[in-house]
């Protein structure tokens, strides 16, 4: 689980373009919408078509979509149970 | 058309030092055929959070659009018009590379909204919260020039007061190589972006009149002749860059003047792209505003150059087919 939280940390700051973070910067628990690292809905767009590319998951339902995107840890946990690569 | 239009501010980023006038006292001089942009300093321009979405382009478009407004004084304009020959180019790259790797159903959606040529105005517009006439002209190399017409013209015939203009064009190593093969005659390819505000007010502030601007598909070269005259066309601008392809058509119209007109360049020191003619409007209209013309861009002898500049034409050429002429005037005499 660990190799993944990393893995994904690096992934969204690649695919959202944070300038002058790192994996350490973010942390696991930590809202990634509004407070914390402040994403929009675009980011969200972006998020999406990160776990199709990355992991083979689609995401159809965009309530779940509010769930999963909670947290980093709560990314992790999903992609660890859904991922098809 | 009874209003007069002047040039209040203006600002560039190029190979050139950038968001200044440094170019003009001492420029950056380059051996290589190819240079990117020198990138300005965003702080004071964009946030961070909005930084992160844009591309090279984007930022630089509204740092020359900020820094235009901020030293005219002018918050909100009447009307936002650029031109750009190819558009937002590092998007548009990297959305096609992820197509033909993802597919249509797996694509960035900021790559997507950023890719498109009208990207430029629109993010200007909505950064400025300025919801007014709004439009790109996208006419490869006088695409700058179609812009300034449409402001030109509605600011003479009252229809706007003011316009914040401009011209964008990014080269990526890429796209480098394309304009090598469809661009022979390009000499010193580069990138550049600049912005200007026109208004119809004259004030003590303003740099110099735009007196007229014509466009010209395929014209004979005694046509563009014909509208040059001695008295005001004395001091002439134009897009030579050392490139035999390139240079003739303008010595076929020199041919045909009957007087010798003093001789400027300037794509040696800023180098070349589809915006290229923006930044002749922006070296015109500092020589106007300072009163001299630097050595470096003089094609004939000192004595040819008049000591009280009144006037500067800048004549430009894309693919030989398509002239401009713009004829500045200064706002001293």
């Amino acid at each position: 689980m660990e190799t993944l939280i990393t893995n994904l940390k690096n992934q969204i700051i690649e695919a959202l373009n944070l300038e002058d973070m790192t994996a350490n910067d973010i942390d696991n628990q930590a809202p990634l919408f509004g407070e914390g690292l402040g994403l929009d809905s675009i980011d969200a767009l972006e998020l999406i078509v990160l776990l199709e590319r990355e992991y083979g998951i689609k995401l159809t339902n965009p309530a779940e979509g509010k769930e999963i995107f909670k947290s980093i840890e709560t990314i992790a946990d999903y992609v660890s149970k859904n991922r098809k690569k | 058309m009874n209003n007069r239009c002047f040039v209040k501010s203006m600002a560039q980023v190029s190979c050139q030092k950038p968001l200044c006038d440094e170019w003009f006292d001492s420029p950056c001089r380059y051996a290589e055929s190819y240079v990117r942009a020198i990138e300005p300093d965003t702080k004071g321009f964009i946030l961070p959070a909005e930084a992160r979405r844009m591309s090279k382009i984007l930022k630089r478009t509204v740092c020359t659009s900020i820094d235009a407004l901020n030293k005219s004084g002018i918050d909100h304009p009447d009307a936002i018009i650029t031109g750009t020959g190819m558009g937002c180019m590092e998007n548009s790259e990297k959305f096609l590379i992820d197509l033909s790797r993802y597919g249509e159903s797996c694509l960035k959606p900021t790559l997507f909204m950023q890719s498109t040529h009208n990207t430029i105005s629109s993010l200007i517009a909505i950064i400025l919260k300025c919801y007014g006439y709004n439009n790109t002209y996208s006419h490869k190399g006088i695409s700058f020039e179609s812009a300034l017409l449409d402001a030109w013209m509605q600011i003479r015939s009252g229809m706007i007061r003011n316009a914040l203009i401009g011209a964008h064009d990014e080269v990526t190593p890429f796209m480098r190589l394309v304009m090598e093969r469809t661009h022979p005659e390009y000499s010193f390819i580069s990138e550049s972006s600049m912005s200007a505000m026109l208004s119809s007010g004259k004030d003590d502030d303003s740099i110099c009149e735009v007196e007229d601007v014509r466009i010209f598909h395929r014209p004979d070269p005694a046509e563009i002749a014909s509208v040059l005259t001695e008295e005001s066309d004395e001091i002439l601008i134009l897009g030579l860059n050392g490139n035999e392809l390139n240079d003739r058509p303008y010595a076929e119209i020199l041919a045909r003047l009957t007087f010798p007109p003093a001789i400027l360049r300037y794509k040696h020191i800023f180098g070349e792209n589809f915006s290229s003619p923006a930044i002749s409007f922006l070296a015109g209209a500092t020589i106007l505003s300072r009163g001299s013309v630097p050595d470096f861009m003089k094609c004939n002898s000192d004595d040819t150059f008049p000591v009280n500049i009144k006037r500067i034409t800048l004549i430009n050429h894309s693919d030989s087919s398509e002239w401009s002429m713009i004829r500045l005037k200064s706002c001293c005499n």
